[in-house]
C-alpha cells in the first residue's frame, strides 16, 4: 500500500504506512465485505464526495455567526479549527487589515505525519517551514525538542503529537493544544482533530460495511437506509450525524455492503481534493480567477488512474494582479471573500473506494426499525457547538 | 404500486410532491419589481392587494365581473383552476432598498447579466437574460387561459390601484402528457421517493424566517434541438444514461466493431409485481461503474445517489415544463423552463459547478472520452434565469411578515 497521495517521502519505511493501516484495520474486526475484497474483485470506482465547509456548525449555529467562528480563536488558545472543522479538512486564513490574503487548507491525516516524525524529521521539517513560507526552522523549534533529530522515535512521535495535534501519543491524562505550526498561527500542516483522522475514516467505513435495510415510514416499501437512519445502529462513535461526511460515506457503504459487493479502499488511502471550484471565484472585473492560482499539493507522482489525490490547497492572489484575496467575490453569493468558508465551501473532497461485483458476498440484511430524524439544527450536538462558540464569543 | 400521500408541510400550493398530484398543464412565470424608493409599507400593501386578487379569482370571482347594481348578479367563473406561489429575489433584500430587514439569504445572489451566469451554462444568443425581480409568481394551471387570465389580472389590479409594482417580464411553459422532454426522452419524472421529497425541499431555517419554505431556482434552457437530433440514438442514449424508448437506465455498454452499445438494466420495464430493489433499479438506478454510464446526464446529476436528508447528496426536487416560443429560419426557438425547488441554492450550485456531477460539461459525456463515446454536447444555454425565496404558507400571504420593521433577524 503506497502512502497517501502516492507520496514517497516515506522511502522505504512506507511498509511502516502499509503495517499502520493494516493494525487500524484489523483492530476494528472488519466484515466479510472488507476482508475478502481485494485488487482483482473489487475494481469498481465510487467516489463519495463531500464539501469542505463544516456544515453541522451551519446548521446549528446559523451559517453567518459559523463562518466567522471558523476562522477565529478564543482567548484560550482554542481555535475555530480545532473546534468546528470537522469535515476531514482543516484551513487557516492569513490575513491584513482588509481581510484574507492567503488560504491554505490540509486533508492530511496525522497518522501519516506522526510517521514522518519517527522516521524522517529532517523531511518532516522541511515541510513545516514551506508551509510557513520560511527557508528554513530548527528541529527543535518544530518539535520543542532540544534535540530531536537524535532522540529516540517514540520521542519524536510523542512530541510532535503534544505540538501539532495537542495530545499526547503515552499519556491520556495530558491535554494540551496544537502549537503554532498547526494552529494557523504560522501554518497549518496536517489534520488535528481525532474526528479528522484516518483512524477515524476507517472505522467509519469498517462499521458501515454492514447489510441494512428498513421500511420507508411513509410507503411501508424495503429501502436503503439513509446515513442518518443507519448511523444510530452502526459501531458506537463511528460516524456522526449531520456532518456532510459521514453520513454520506455511512449510507453508500451500507448500500453496497447491503448489495453483497466485496468493498476495500483504493491505494493510496487518503482524503483527497478532488476539486476547487475555482471558477466561481471572480476578479474585480468579474471574469473567473485563473484556476492555476489554486496551488495543489502534496500528491506523489501521478497513477496511470489519473485521479486527483491532493491533500493541500493554497490560495493566494499573485502580487502581479494588483488585488488581494479580500477583493474577490463568490460567483454563488455576490459577497467579497472574508472569510475561509467562502472557500472551504468550493473545495470537494472525496475518498476512494473501490468495489466488486453485487451478490459477491453473502449477506442477510438487517431490518432496521422505522424512524424518522429529528432535523440537525435540533439536535443535542448543536448544544455541545454551543457550548464552544461560547469559548470565542465569550472570551472565555 | 400504492400512491403515497406525500406531506407537502407548510409549503406553498404550487409544488407537486406527490405522484398523485401530477403538475397542471400549464406555466407563466411572471416576474415583477417595485418602484424605486416605494416604501415597505406601501410595498407590503401592494402585493396583499394582489394576492387578494389572486385568491379571488381561484374562488371565482373576477373583480371586473361583479356586481356594479342593485338587480345584477356577480358574474363568476370556475373555481381553482390555477395555483399561485410567491418568491422574493436577491433585488427584495437590498438593504439600500428599505423593504425589509431580513438579510438576504447568502446564495440567494443576483444572476450574472453581463457575463456567463455558470461556468458550464451560458447566455442563449440574443437572450432577453430577464428573469429575476423583486418578486415572482409562478401561476400553474389547468390551461394557458387559467394562467394568462391570472397574469392580467394582476396586471389589473395594479393599474386600477395605481399600486408601486411593475410586471417586468413573463415565461410560458407547458407539461407534456407523455412525460417527454424536447430531446424526446422521459423527463419531468422525479427519481427521489415521494416520501422523502418534502426533505429535498423543506429550508430547516437559517434563516429562521425561511424554515418551513424553499427556495426556487428557474433557469430558462432553450435547446439546440438541431444538434441533438443529428446524434444517433445510441449516442443520446449514453449521452442520456437511459433508452430513448423505453426510459430504462444503463447498466453498462457492450463494445460492438468498435462502437459502444448502450445496455438497458435485464428485466426492465418492471413488471407490475416487481421488488421494490428492482423498481428503485429503474427509477433511480444505482451507480454503475461503468466510466461512460457514469459520465450520462442522470448520473451526472445525482451523483452521490443519496436520500435527500443527507447533505452532501445534493438532491433538488424538479418540476419542469417546456415551451415554444416560435420558428425563427433555423429552425424552432424552444426549450425548458428548469425548476427546481431546494431546501438550500447550494445544492444546486453544486450539482452544476462539481466536476463529475455537471461541472465543465453542459449536459454530459466526457473530455477525456474513449473510443465509441459520444462526444460532449453543448445542448443548453439560458434564456433567462433567477432564484428566489419561497416562504411558507402565511396571512395575508406568504413573506408578509419579512417587509420593514415585522422582518427577524436573521442567525
Amino acid at each position: 500500500m503506497a502512502a497517501p497521495g502516492g507520496l514517497t517521502e516515506l522511502g522505504e519505511k512506507v511498509g511502516c504506512w502499509d503495517a499502520y493501516v493494516a493494525a487500524v484495520t484489523n483492530s476494528l474486526k472488519p466484515p466479510p465485505s472488507l476482508t475478502e475484497a481485494n485488487a482483482r474483485n473489487a475494481t469498481e470506482l465510487r467516489v463519495p464526495d463531500w464539501p469542505a465547509v463544516p456544515v453541522r456548525a451551519r446548521s446549528c449555529l446559523g451559517g453567518i455567526r459559523a463562518d466567522r467562528l471558523f476562522d477565529a480563536r478564543a482567548p484560550c488558545g482554542e481555535t475555530g479549527g480545532t473546534l468546528f472543522q470537522e469535515e476531514y479538512a482543516e484551513w487557516r486564513v492569513v490575513r491584513d487589515e482588509e481581510g484574507p490574503t492567503q488560504f491554505e487548507l490540509t486533508t492530511e491525516v496525522a497518522d501519516y505525519w506522526l510517521l514522518l516524525a519517527r522516521y524522517r524529521p529532517e523531511r518532516l521539517v522541511d515541510l513545516v517551514a514551506d508551509f510557513a513560507g520560511v527557508p528554513s526552522l530548527d528541529p527543535s523549534e518544530v518539535f520543542g525538542e532540544p534535540d530531536p533529530l537524535s532522540a529516540e522515535e517514540d520521542v519524536r512521535a510523542e512530541a510532535f503529537s503534544r505540538r501539532f495535534l495537542g495530545r499526547s501519543l503515552t499519556d491520556e491524562e495530558w491535554r494540551g493544544l496544537p502549537g503554532s505550526f498547526n494552529n494557523g498561527e504560522r501554518a497549518i500542516t496536517c489534520l488535528s482533530r481525532p474526528d479528522n483522522s484516518l483512524h477515524a475514516l476507517i472505522k467509519l467505513v469498517v462499521a458501515s460495511a454492514v447489510a441494512l435495510q428498513t421500511r420507508d415510514t411513509k410507503d411501508g416499501e424495503l429501502r436503503f437506509p439513509s446515513g442518518s437512519e443507519a448511523i444510530p445502529h452502526l459501531a458506537e462513535d463511528s460516524a456522526q450525524d449531520c456532518r456532510a461526511s459521514d453520513p454520506l460515506v455511512a449510507e453508500r457503504i451500507v448500500r453496497v455492503a447491503t448489495e453483497g459487493r466485496p468493498i476495500r479502499f483504493d491505494d493510496p488511502i487518503g482524503i483527497y481534493v478532488v476539486a476547487v471550484q475555482s471558477e466561481d471565484l471572480l476578479d474585480p472585473g468579474g471574469q473567473p480567477i485563473p484556476d492555476d492560482w489554486v496551488r495543489r499539493r502534496r500528491q506523489g507522482p501521478a497513477l496511470p488512474d489519473g485521479l486527483a489525490r491532493h491533500q493541500r490547497i493554497e490560495l493566494e492572489v499573485p502580487k502581479e494582479a494588483g488585488f488581494k484575496l479580500s477583493e474577490l467575490v463568490s460567483r454563488r453569493t455576490g459577497q467579497r471573500i472574508q472569510r475561509g468558508a467562502q472557500l472551504a465551501e468550493l473545495v470537494e473532497l472525496a475518498v476512494y473506494v473501490r468495489v466488486g461485483d453485487a451478490g459477491r458476498v453473502p449477506v442477510k440484511s438487517r431490518l432496521l426499525p422505522r424512524t424518522d430524524p429529528e432535523p440537525c439544527d435540533g439536535r443535542p450536538e448543536c448544544r455541545k457547538l454551543e457550548k464552544r462558540a461560547a469559548l470565542i464569543e465569550g472570551g472565555g | 404500486m400504492s400512491m403515497t400521500v406525500v406531506d407537502t408541510g407548510e409549503l406553498q400550493d404550487g409544488i407537486y410532491l406527490s405522484p398523485a398530484a401530477r403538475p397542471p398543464n400549464a406555466l407563466l412565470i411572471l416576474t415583477l419589481d417595485f418602484e424605486a424608493n416605494v416604501e415597505a409599507a406601501a410595498a407590503r400593501e401592494a402585493l396583499a392587494r394582489v394576492w387578494e386578487v389572486l385568491i379571488d379569482l381561484r374562488a371565482g370571482v373576477v373583480r371586473d365581473l361583479r356586481a356594479s347594481q342593485e338587480d345584477e348578479a356577480d358574474q363568476r367563473i370556475e373555481q381553482g383552476t390555477f395555483e399561485v406561489l410567491l418568491g422574493y429575489g436577491a433585488s427584495f433584500f437590498d438593504p439600500t432598498r428599505g423593504l425589509t430587514q431580513a438579510h438576504r439569504p447568502t446564495r440567494l445572489t443576483r444572476l450574472a447579466r453581463d457575463r456567463e451566469p455558470f461556468s458550464n451554462l451560458p447566455w442563449a444568443s440574443g437572450a432577453s437574460r430577464g428573469g429575476e425581480g423583486d418578486l415572482c409568481l409562478q401561476l400553474t394551471g389547468r390551461d394557458v387561459q387559467a394562467t394568462s387570465r391570472a397574469a392580467v389580472e394582476i396586471w389589473k389590479s395594479i393599474v386600477d390601484g395605481r399600486l408601486p409594482l411593475a410586471v417586468t417580464g413573463s415565461f410560458d411553459g407547458f407539461a407534456r402528457d407523455d412525460g417527454r422532454s424536447w430531446i424526446d426522452f422521459h423527463d419531468g419524472v422525479s427519481n427521489i421517493r415521494p416520501s422523502q421529497r418534502l426533505a429535498a425541499v423543506e429550508c430547516q431555517g437559517d434563516p429562521d424566517w425561511n424554515r418551513g419554505g424553499t427556495y426556487l431556482a428557474f433557469l430558462r434552457c432553450a435547446v439546440e434541438l438541431a444538434a441533438w437530433r443529428k446524434l444517433p440514438r445510441s449516442a443520446q442514449e449514453l449521452l442520456i444514461g437511459r433508452d430513448k424508448l423505453t426510459g430504462c437506465a444503463l447498466e453498462g455498454t457492450t463494445e460492438r466493431g468498435g462502437a459502444l452499445v448502450p445496455r438497458p438494466y435485464p428485466g426492465c420495464p418492471a413488471a407490475a409485481d416487481a421488488s421494490p430493489e428492482d423498481r428503485d433499479k429503474f427509477r433511480d438506478p444505482p451507480e454503475t461503474g461503468d466510466p461512460v454510464v457514469e459520465a450520462s446526464h442522470i448520473h451526472r446529476a445525482n451523483q452521490n445517489r443519496t436520500e435527500p436528508t443527507t447533505h452532501a447528496g445534493h438532491r433538488i426536487f424538479r418540476q419542469g415544463y417546456e415551451y415554444l416560443a416560435g420558428f425563427g429560419p433555423d429552425g424552432p426557438d424552444l426549450g425548458l423552463n428548469f425548476i427546481s425547488f431546494q431546501r438550500d441554492l447550494e445544492h444546486l450550485w453544486q450539482i452544476l459547478g462539481l466536476p463529475g456531477w455537471l461541472g465543465g460539461v453542459n449536459f454530459a459525456g466526457r473530455q477525456d472520452r474513449g473510443q465509441g463515446e459520444p462526444e460532449p454536447i453543448d445542448l443548453l444555454s439560458l434564456e433567462a434565469a433567477g432564484f428566489y425565496a419561497v416562504p411558507s404558507r402565511e396571512r395575508p400571504f406568504p413573506g408578509s411578515k419579512l417587509f420593514g420593521r415585522v422582518g427577524p433577524i436573521p442567525r
